[in-house]
């Protein structure tokens, strides 16, 4: 289905819904913003070498629409978001669709019901130029559909059953063939209300993930059992942390089965009233989008802070560092060695000079490429000054650098000044 | 089929067969007596005259003991009714919810307590956070001012469901990472935050880091 069908289908649907709306009581259900931002991006390709930069507009309309009646809560956050590049060869325009849908019903006391859904519509459209390719993803569709059960099965456990369907579509059929995949998910978890403070919970999760179209066998299934805490230390301090195993099987691949210890924690504190810190920690292995690796061991740490200056002025900053692992025994059997990233490939070349692009991969080309690592760094700061109760005005800056044994380094940053409006 | 895929059959058949004979134990009204139960919770007794013009310090916003609402579903209403859902996982808990709103700035006088009964200066003083008109409350530190501040708008904070119905999405929402805020997506990093995002959320899904995919 095209964007221009999904806006129409989202607009009928809030025309549809306009009598209900009508008789609700109390606040307005509905909030429509326009958002305007100026950006510049000096490396707008990601590359390491000759990166090219832009200035670009970025016009976004928010619709943010809630229904709440008796036993059920809708909700629907529609953001249509277009994008002129100033300077960037090939296609100057991106249009962009973001809508994310959450619907709530209580059966009872005990029994509740949540479905979300999020759809993304993004247009990153692919550009090669002089034979090298600049961006290579191309136009997309995203969608993830949750449905989550939530049972009071005794006083203080809550039993949550859940369920999910992702799904990614490139437009371009090489890339789609590569990339495009199902994802299934369900899972349980049992919530125990230790303390009024503290809860202790168990999960037991399956995955499937599935590249239907792929010419290597990238598909794999997961388990996922764990343990975790979430205790409030006092009403401004409190924390998470949970941990587990995690079982990962891709039987094409060197490795066809893979048993890893995952965790997280999380932190968030209130030192003021005017300040907000959140501090966060993972690992985990997870799906990877370097084709053709099936997974990589990942760990993600990050900091925030938010500080409100005065009523109107607000300051954030934050941080965040990923450090990616990949394990060529994870590679598919079936992939040759034209298959591997830029890096892998190329030392394979250099190793063997004169081997054909088709070659099989072997434990030989697997040993000599193995454990390769890949450090994201981000970080990020804006100032928000609310102008009056309808106006609010936003300075801000990110940065981004990534440090790849697979794939290109590079650095980039993204200044920008906006302007929101609540209509 | 393989090891890993019957205990993911196995799983589910489990959890379905528990969800199946709560539902009935439920419907046979083994615990509660289910006929108000949605009702007290979203729109509970009006409060007894006498806390009319309290200053809302230590007194319930509820008029019978049975029907105190505590802090966690009042977090639970307003992560709907602000929006700020689409940063929590689907059924969040209290926790989830308390970290999205004081990441908002929105929590009463003393920070959020799960097992604290939501008194009418907290609720009101909480509206009106979401409400974004904090700039209006004359003296903060009086639990009044904030009630003068919705009573000036003909907001009434008689009960939790009422009072909730009048916050609308707010404004500038801020998610957990701001390089998933208003700032907006990070054009061409899109799927690598995509699948990290999202990964993240689902290994770990009780805890609320950011939304699926950029902004």
């Amino acid at each position: 289905m095209s964007w221009k069908k999904w806006v129409t289908l989202f607009g009928m649907a809030i025309v549809a819904v306009q009598p209900v709306l009508a008789a609700r009581e109390g606040g307005l259900p509905y909030r429509l913003m326009n958002k305007l931002r100026i950006e510049y991006d000096d490396n707008y390709d990601q590359l390491k070498d000759n990166p090219r930069s832009s200035w670009l507009m970025v016009e976004e309309v928010e619709l943010q629409l809630n229904l709440n009646l008796e036993q059920t809560f809708i909700g629907l956050n529609l953001r249509p978001n277009f994008v002129w590049w100033e300077n960037r060869p090939g296609d100057t325009t991106d249009f962009h669709v973001y809508a994310d849908l959450i619907v709530n019903h209580n059966f009872s006391r005990r029994v509740s019901l949540s479905f979300r859904d999020t759809f993304r519509r993004a247009e990153e459209p692919e550009l090669t130029e002089n034979g090298k390719t600049y961006r290579e993803n191309g136009d997309f569709y995203f969608n993830s559909a949750d449905l989550s059960l939530s049972v009071l099965v005794r006083p203080k456990v809550y039993v949550d059953v859940s369920g999910g369907y992702v799904f990614i579509r490139y437009d371009e059929k090489e890339i789609a063939n590569e990339n495009n995949y199902n994802k299934y998910k369900i899972g349980t978890r049992a919530r125990y209300q230790l303390l009024p403070e503290t809860e202790l919970s168990a999960n037991l999760d399956y995955e499937n993930i599935d590249y239907y179209d792929s010419p290597v066998s990238r598909s794999s299934d997961s388990v996922f059992a764990g343990l975790g805490v979430e205790h409030m230390f006092t009403p401004n301090l409190m924390g998470s942390v949970r941990g587990g195993l995690q079982q990962h099987e891709n039987k094409d691949s060197f490795s066809s089965s893979q048993t890893r210890p995952y965790g997280d924690m999380a932190l968030t504190i209130l030192p003021s009233p005017a300040t907000r810190i959140s501090l966060g920690a993972g690992y985990s292995m997870t799906e990877t989008d370097i084709y053709p690796y099936t997974d990589q061991e990942q760990f993600t740490g990050y900091a925030a802070v938010s500080y409100d200056i005065t009523a109107k002025l607000t300051l954030t900053m934050s941080g965040s560092y990923s450090k990616g692992n990949y394990d060529a025994e994870s590679l598919p059997q079936n992939a040759t060695i034209a298959d591997l990233p830029t890096k892998e490939y190329e030392k394979i070349k250099a190793d063997n000079p004169g081997i054909a692009n088709s070659t099989p991969l072997n434990e030989e080309y697997v040993k000599s490429i193995s454990d390769k690592t890949e450090d994201t760094y981000r970080f990020g700061t804006s100032l928000s000054y609310q102008i009056n109760r309808i106006n609010w005005l936003e300075l801000g800056w990110r940065f981004s650098s990534m440090d790849s044994e697979l794939r290109d380094d590079f650095t980039r940053n993204i200044y920008h000044a906006g302007w929101k409006i609540n209509l | 089929m393989s090891a890993i895929r019957k205990i993911g059959v196995a799983a589910l058949v489990f959890s379905l067969s528990a969800v199946q004979w709560t539902v009935a134990a439920d419907s046979a009204g083994m615990a509660d007596d289910g006929a108000t139960d949605v009702a007290i919770e979203k729109k509970f007794s009006r409060p007894s005259s006498e806390n009319q013009g309290e200053s809302g310090g230590g007194r319930s916003a509820m008029g019978a003991p049975q029907d105190a609402a505590k802090q966690g579903l009042l977090a639970q209403l307003l992560v709907m009714q602000t929006g700020l859902y689409r940063y929590l996982p689907p059924n969040p808990t209290d926790l989830q919810c308390f970290e999205i709103l004081i990441q908002n700035s929105i929590s009463p006088k003393d920070g959020w307590d799960p097992d604290k009964v939501v008194t009418r200066g907290d609720l009101a003083r909480v509206i009106v956070l979401a409400l974004e008109l904090d700039d209006q409350v004359q003296n903060p530190d009086d639990p009044r001012s904030w009630m003068e501040v919705l009573a000036a708008l003909g907001i009434q904070i008689t009960t939790i469901g009422e009072a909730v119905n009048n916050v609308y999405p707010i404004s500038v929402p801020k998610p957990p990472d701001p390089f998933f805020g208003p700032a907006g997506a990070d054009y061409g990093m899109g799927m690598d935050n995509i699948e990290v995002a999202y990964v993240l959320r689902n290994v770990f899904p009780p805890v609320p880091r950011r939304p699926v995919t950029p902004d």
